[in-house]
């Protein structure tokens, strides 16, 4: 691994963020496993535990942090990882010694979109440890865990498009606040587009795609032509936002 | 004559301002440069023009003969800077935090990062978090992370900022000893004109981003207009003499007490021609312009006040 990289997944590794984060994740999920189990509980939310809980538990945690919360979560780990270093004068500093732009930023992009793949993988992680210490061996249905450990993955490839995403923002803006400003506009546009019936706005849109896959085939197999559909904007969206990454890096004065 | 830095014509403008324009220089091994000038003077938008952090709209920088528009990489690897308020991860420790930029080099040496930090006096702490220390601490701290990986060239940005006056002396002595101990060659921005007088053998003084005045600190202020003030008997005499001595002008007489502007003549000559002229001399002084006089005539600040 190239010596700036390592030096990045350590500092990003270092965020007692990422700790505190995981460790309500792990509480949310363990709560909301052995919650929603329970007949009053049941009667009370109006919820199907045979549809949220068991073998779909994982499918609908899943949801849960793909969402709202796993974005805004990188939100602000990207902003401490870019804007703030920016604030900070530490940005560009590896600049300072012998590196160069393109290899510092290549080297924060290769950190954040692994380290959103690594988060994904560990929310899955996490959940079904927790399905398995409420239901047991019941959650590993093959059909249903074939299906849900793919959700995970093109969830995965979604986390890193944003997280693509957000490091352009971070890099245009260069400053926190505006960049979760315009996440949460994001959100929002994300939610109208989807409950709306613009067609053709919807096709190009690259959140339709986790929406389609998590709500519309929410606990049923993806059509593959959707799932080829969405992989390919997704990808063209993750290229287009990294190589503007890597036009704007050049560009700062900093 | 081998030059570390060489700088022609540079420029940079933001927007309609013109912040950087036509700056020129050349620095030898073991140079200290004092680059000067008012607040948004360009002095900053200098230092990153020249360690590539701020690009430029025209002009020509060669660092140790390397181009630095044809290989940024080589002529950067030759160059150490401090820019800014020194500003490091706060929640590692000294070493650490030095550590962390030393990975980025292929041959540091073990102990190398120890030897630096003892270099600019904080060995002994070393293992101390970055937000326990003073500012001056931080500032020793990021001249050993700028001298990593033994640049020819190292750029600081007003180093002495919030430093103490002892904080100052002991930098700026740092700075000399490097400078002569290792032969290398800085380029140092700063307000502390006193301090730069002494330290810096050459000067640059940049006014709303041209330079407007520049060469060797001794030049600088040798060639600069000396003021002799002197106390002479007979007034009458005194003042016909001085009338017709050449080279010199009269700034202002209060009875037998005159303040003179020597121009195209020395001292010694001047005491010359008033002996010759059989004049009593009471009182005889010569004054010098300081680099703050020169730096407060040239920048059209307040009126230079003569020592």
């Amino acid at each position: 691994m190239y010596p700036l990289t390592r030096f990045y997944a350590r500092k990003l590794y270092r965020q007692k963020l990422i700790y505190i984060f995981f460790a309500c994740f792990f509480t949310a999920s363990f709560f909301y496993a052995f919650l929603i189990s329970t007949p009053q509980m049941e009667e009370m939310l109006n919820i199907n535990i045979g549809i949220v809980g068991r073998k779909n538990f994982p499918e609908f945690m899943m949801r849960f942090y793909v969402g709202t919360v796993g974005i805004l979560f990188h939100v602000f780990l990207l902003t401490l990882f870019i804007c703030e270093e920016d604030r900070n004068k530490m940005l560009y500093q590896p600049l300072l010694h012998g590196e160069n732009r393109n290899r510092m930023i290549r080297s924060k992009i290769y950190v954040a979109v692994s380290m959103s793949m690594v988060f994904v993988l560990l929310v899955a992680f996490i959940n079904y440890i927790t399905a398995f210490m409420r239901w047991g061996y019941e959650i590993f249905e093959q059909a249903a865990f074939i299906r849900t450990i793919i959700k995970y993955l093109l969830s995965g490839i979604y986390m890193s498009v944003i997280t693509l995403g957000i490091v352009l923002l971070c890099i245009c803006t260069r400053n926190a606040w505006k960049t979760i400003f315009f996440v949460i506009i994001y959100l929002l546009i994300d939610q109208f587009i989807y409950s709306s019936n613009i067609a053709l706005l919807q096709k190009i849109w690259v959140g339709y795609y986790l929406n389609l896959w998590t709500f519309a085939y929410e606990y049923q197999k993806i059509p593959f032509s959707e799932l080829i559909i969405g992989i390919f904007i997704m990808i063209l969206y993750g290229i287009a936002f990294f190589q503007i990454s890597l036009y704007r890096t050049k560009k700062i004065d900093f | 004559m081998e030059k570390i830095i060489s700088v022609k014509n540079l420029k940079k403008a933001y927007k309609k301002e013109t912040a950087v324009e036509n700056v020129c220089f050349a620095l030898a091994p073991g140079n200290i440069m004092g680059l000067l000038g008012t607040n948004g003077a360009g002095k900053t938008t200098t230092l990153k023009m020249i360690t590539n952090l701020c690009s430029k709209d025209n002009g020509k920088i060669v660092i140790d003969n390397v181009s630095l528009d044809e290989n940024p990489g080589l002529a950067l690897s030759k160059v150490g800077a401090a820019l800014d308020t020194p500003s490091f991860y706060q929640e590692l420790t000294a070493r650490e935090n030095i550590e962390c930029f030393a990975h980025l080099y292929e041959n540091i040496p073990n102990g190398q990062v120890m030897e630096l930090l003892d270099y600019v006096g904080l060995k002994n702490q070393a293992e101390k978090k970055v937000k326990k220390f003073s500012l001056g601490m931080k500032q020793r701290l990021a001249l050993a992370r700028a001298m990593l990986g033994q640049p020819k060239l190292i750029i600081l940005d007003e180093p002495a900022n919030g430093l103490d006056p002892q904080g100052q002396i002991n930098l700026y002595r740092l700075i000399c000893d490097m400078a002569k101990e290792r032969n290398t060659t800085f380029i140092v921005s700063s307000h502390q004109l006193h301090d730069m007088e002494k330290f810096c053998t050459d000067i640059l003084i940049l006014d709303k981003g041209k330079s407007i005045l520049q060469g060797k600190t001794e030049n600088i202020l040798s060639e600069t207009t000396n003021i002799v003030d002197c106390i002479l008997e007979e007034t009458n005499a005194a003042r016909r003499v001085l009338s017709g001595c050449q080279g010199i002008s009269l700034v202002s007489q209060k009875g037998n007490q005159f303040t003179i502007r020597l121009e195209n003549i020395c001292f010694d000559e001047f005491v010359k021609n008033l002996v010759a002229n059989h004049l009593h001399i009471h009182y005889l002084s010569m004054r010098k312009h300081s680099l703050q006089d020169l730096f407060l005539k040239l920048t059209g600040g307040a009126e230079p006040c003569i020592h």
